[in-house]
This record gives structure tokens, sequence and C-alpha cells, in this order.
């Protein structure tokens, strides 16, 4: 018998046994299709969360405010520090005349109330420093920097967006460990239910696996339709499971409109890769598990 | 065709199932293996097609050594055996086709050539028209034939039969064993296990009689109705 022959004859036998006893094939299909279910889910909500990170992150800005008093040289000074590192993109001086132009388009009735601010409102010149997105520096690197820039007496004070982005950043890496590890250990458990039911499976075959051993099957030949059946089922089971969440961030996304979290979680569904993976990893799952409920001896009598 | 030396079969709990049997049965030979129930027949039969292992001795089947035989290399031995039970062992979901179609499947022959193999050994055994009927529809004469044309499939170079009459009448009985008889006349090396001694009466052949695992008598029976005595107590 050909590869392709025992193939089809395995699948073929694992779609007939599984219509036999649809109703425990039903339960593992569910089963391992909920657990990549929630995988998928927790990867698709990180992945669209991890992308909204990096765009503010490519935006990020950092701040350097210099003393009231702070002459042209001292700026000068600055700037030309801050322009050392590769993965500075620009260095922007906003001086004090153009930090009240920008109050006054900002806040132009607070501005007029203060009297038009220009002796009220005694503004610092400021640095902004832009970072290239595409040569973005080690956290190290920007520390090093920032301390640096700390350290001049011309300096007032830096205010930059990296401590509130390092808590999101860690934020997603929780919530994708987490719903990695929800994931993986209901793919366990949904293993272990492939693997009951493809001993079930077994047990319904066993007169049948007696005579195909007495006429001269091979183990191979006994214990494929078995394995296959895991695989089949496994495989059903991430279909399923992505049909599902296709659904739902298809629904979501039509009403991203009506919700600020919808754009920042369902932006983007998952992509062909990724969705190939949770095909194969059920598929993989399945297959284990049946190797594992047969690893010994399939049920019957005839050795 | 299967030679056994000194073949001795204990089960774990020391009860003595075959003790020191040796024997032969010639290539083409109708073989009855008789004696009352619990004589060791249907160890013996395990044996030969490697169900079971000896505990001590040698069993060649067809110049195999059954009892070395690696377990992978069993299924290449069981192909070249054709195998009946008393209780049929017919898949109920199955059609007949399709509880004949086994050995060519695993073999690999292709849908028609499954097909024709099995509708030719239907027609065999006289149930050509009966292909797509399932077992619970069929008789039990009618079923042990189907079991016989699944185990003739690939004209087998030795056929066990194992008790095959004990769940059919009298009538039933004679022809299973006249079909049977065919396919040693065919080239077939067949081996029954029977206490039918009637059967043994009417067509003769090698006897085999065991008595408490023990082999007592081993005669050729020439002609119909010369069964020894001691065979019939």
């Amino acid at each position: 018998m050909s590869l392709w022959q025992a193939i089809w004859y395995f699948v073929s036998e694992a779609l007939r046994g599984m219509r036999r006893s649809w109703g425990a094939s039903t339960v593992a299909i569910f089963a391992i299709s909920i657990s990549l279910f929630v995988g998928a889910f927790f990867v698709l909500v990180t992945g669209n969360l991890g992308r909204e990170v990096d765009r503010f992150r490519d935006r990020l800005r950092i701040n350097v405010y210099l003393n009231v008093d702070a002459s042209d040289a001292d700026v000068a000074g600055l700037v030309e520090l801050l322009e050392q590192p590769s993965w500075v993109r620009t260095v922007d001086v906003v001086t004090p005349e153009q930090g009240r132009d920008r109050l006054r388009q900002t806040f132009p009735e607070a501005f007029r109330l203060l009297g038009e601010g220009e002796e009220v409102i005694d503004l610092p010149p400021v640095a902004e420093i832009g970072i290239d997105p595409g040569n973005p520096p080690q956290a190290s690197e920007l520390a090093a920097l920032m301390e640096e820039a700390a350290a001049l007496p011309v300096v007032e004070l830096i205010d930059d967006d990296r401590e509130w982005l390092g808590r999101l950043v860690a934020v997603v890496t929780v919530v994708r460990l987490l719903g990695l590890s929800l994931g993986a250990g209901l793919l366990v458990a949904a293993t272990f239910t492939i693997a009951s039911v493809v001993r079930l499976t077994a047990f319904i075959y066993r007169e049948e696996i007696d005579v195909l051993r007495l006429v001269g099957a091979t183990e191979f030949f006994v214990r494929g339709p078995l394995y296959a059946t895991g695989l089949v089922q496994g495989l059903f089971g991430g279909v399923l499971a992505l049909a599902t969440l296709g659904g739902c961030h298809a629904v979501i996304a039509s009403r991203s409109a009506e919700t600020f979290w919808a754009p920042l979680v369902f932006a983007e569904f998952l992509g062909w890769r990724t969705q190939l993976l949770i095909i194969v990893l059920g598929a993989s799952a399945g297959l284990f598990g049946a190797v594992v409920s047969v690893r010994r001896e399939p049920p019957g009598t005839t050795s | 065709m299967i030679r056994c030396f000194n073949v001795r079969k204990t089960y774990p709990r020391g009860q003595v199932a075959l003790d020191d049997v040796s024997l032969e049965i010639e290539r083409g030979e109708l073989a009855f293996l008789t004696g009352s129930s619990g004589a060791g027949k249907s160890t013996l039969l395990k044996l030969i097609y490697r169900e079971e292992l000896p505990s001590d001795g040698q069993i060649i089947v067809n110049g195999r050594n059954v009892a070395t035989l690696p377990l992978s290399k069993v299924p290449y031995l069981r192909r070249s055996i054709g195998i009946v039970f008393q209780n049929f062992r017919l898949i109920a979901r199955k059609t007949v086709l399709e509880n004949v179609c086994y050995l060519p499947r695993i073999l690999g022959a292709s849908m028609k050539e499954q097909r024709d193999l099995a509708e030719q050994a239907l027609a065999d055994v006289g149930l050509a028209d009966r292909s797509d009927a399932f077992p619970l529809e069929l008789s039990g004469g009618e079923q042990q034939r189907v079991a016989l044309a699944r185990a003739l499939i690939s004209k087998p170079e030795l056929l066990i039969a194992d008790e095959p009459t004990g769940n059919l009448d009298a009538e039933l009985s004679r022809e299973i064993v006249e079909l049977l008889v065919k396919a040693q006349g065919q080239g077939t090396t067949v081996l029954v296990a029977t206490h039918d001694l009637q059967t043994i009466e009417r067509h003769g052949g090698h006897v085999l009689r065991l008595e408490k695992g023990r082999l007592v008598e081993d005669t050729q029976v020439a002609a119909p109705g010369a069964v020894a005595d001691e065979a019939r107590e």
C-alpha cells in the first residue's frame, strides 16, 4: 500500500469513526477549539495592543527644560550633547517666545486672562528630542543620555513618556503571558480529552482491530486510523477556533466606532502565519493525544 | 507445512494447556485436530498463528519458526494463513463485501481489485448475490461462508478453522466442511479443530487427537467411517 493510499484510508476511517461516535468527537473538537480560541484571542488582543504601543513608541518625545535664564550658548551646548546618539532623529529647540505662542494657541482664553502673558508667564527654553523609530535606543542608552543631560547645571527638568510606556508594555506582556498560559492549560486538558475519545473509538472498533490483526495488518495500519482521528479532531478544533474568532472580530470591528477600546484591541486580525500556527497546533495536540492514548496496545483481544 | 517440536504451553496460574506436543502436517493435507473441550485444540491453533507464544518447544509454520518470530514479522506470517472461527468474527456494520476485503485492502489493492477479489471469493463460497448484505441479515451458515471467503480471498497456504461448525446445524456444517475440503483440493493446507467425529468419518484425513494437552493420537484416516473407536470415546 502506498503512502497516499494509507493516508486516504486512515483519514476516511477516522471520519467514519467520528461520525459513528459523533457525540464524543464533538466534545473533543469543542474542547480543543475552546483552548485554541482562548489562546488566539489573547494573541489577537495583545498583538494589537503591542502595535499600539509601538506606535506610541515611534512618537515618543523627550522634553528637556532648561533654566529660565539659560543663555544661547547653554542651549547650543545641550543640543550638541543631545544630537550625538545615532537614534536621535531631531532636537528642536522651543524658545520662550515660541512657547508662549503655543500656549496662546492651545489655551487662548487663559492666556488673555493673564494679560496676554507677556510679563506674567516666564517660560524656559525647551529642547524636544525626537527618536528615530527605525533605530530605537536600548533603555540603558536612553537612560545614560538623560542622566548626562540632567547633570548639566543648565537643565531644570526632563520630561519623557518612558515610564508610562514601560508600564503599558509590562501590562501587555502580563496579559499575553496570562492568555497563553490559560490557553496552554486548556490545550493540555483538551489533549487529554482527545486521548480519551480516541481510546473510546479504539474500544468501539476493537472487533475490527482484531480482524485486522488476524488478516495480517501491521501495527501502523491498525493504529493509523486512530492517529488520524486525533489529528482530524485537532484540525477541526483549530479551524473552528479561528472561524469563531474571525466572526467575533468581524462583528466587533464593524462596531468599532461605537467604542474607544475596539480599535485598540481589534484593529487587525491575526496574520496568516499565526492562523496557520493555530491550526497546526490543534492538529499536533490531537495527534499527540492519539499517540498517548494508544502508545501501548489499542484495545482488541488479538495481539 | 506445520511442524511442532516438544511444544509446551503453560498459563501464568500454572495451568498446563499443552504438554510436549510434537506433530507434523504436510503441505496440502486436510488435518483434523480433535479432542474434548479443554484438551488444548484452540491453544495449539493460537500458537500456530502466533496469537500466543509457546512456553517451550519450537513451531515451524511454512519454514518460519513462529516461536522466535519478531512481533513486527507476525503480520506477514498471518497474511499466508486464513483463519476461521466458530463465532465468525464478522463486523456487523460492514457489508459482506467489505468484510471480505480486509486483506486486499491492507495489501494496497485498488478499489476495483478489492471488489473483484471479494466477489470471486464470495462466488467460490456460493454467496455471489449477497455482497451488499450485512452479516446480521444472513443465516449462520452464510455468515460462516463469508468468514471463509475472507480467509480464502488471497489463496492462503494454510487455512486454520477453529470449530467452524460449532454454531451450525448438521446440514450447514456439511456445507462448510465441503468448502474446507474444496480449499484443500485447490492446494491449501487445512487444519480444522473440531469435536465433530461424523465430519472426520465422512471425509477422512490426518487426525490429531489431544487429551489434556497431550497428543494421544496421530493417524491418517483414509476412508469414511474408519475413525478409531478410541477417538470416539
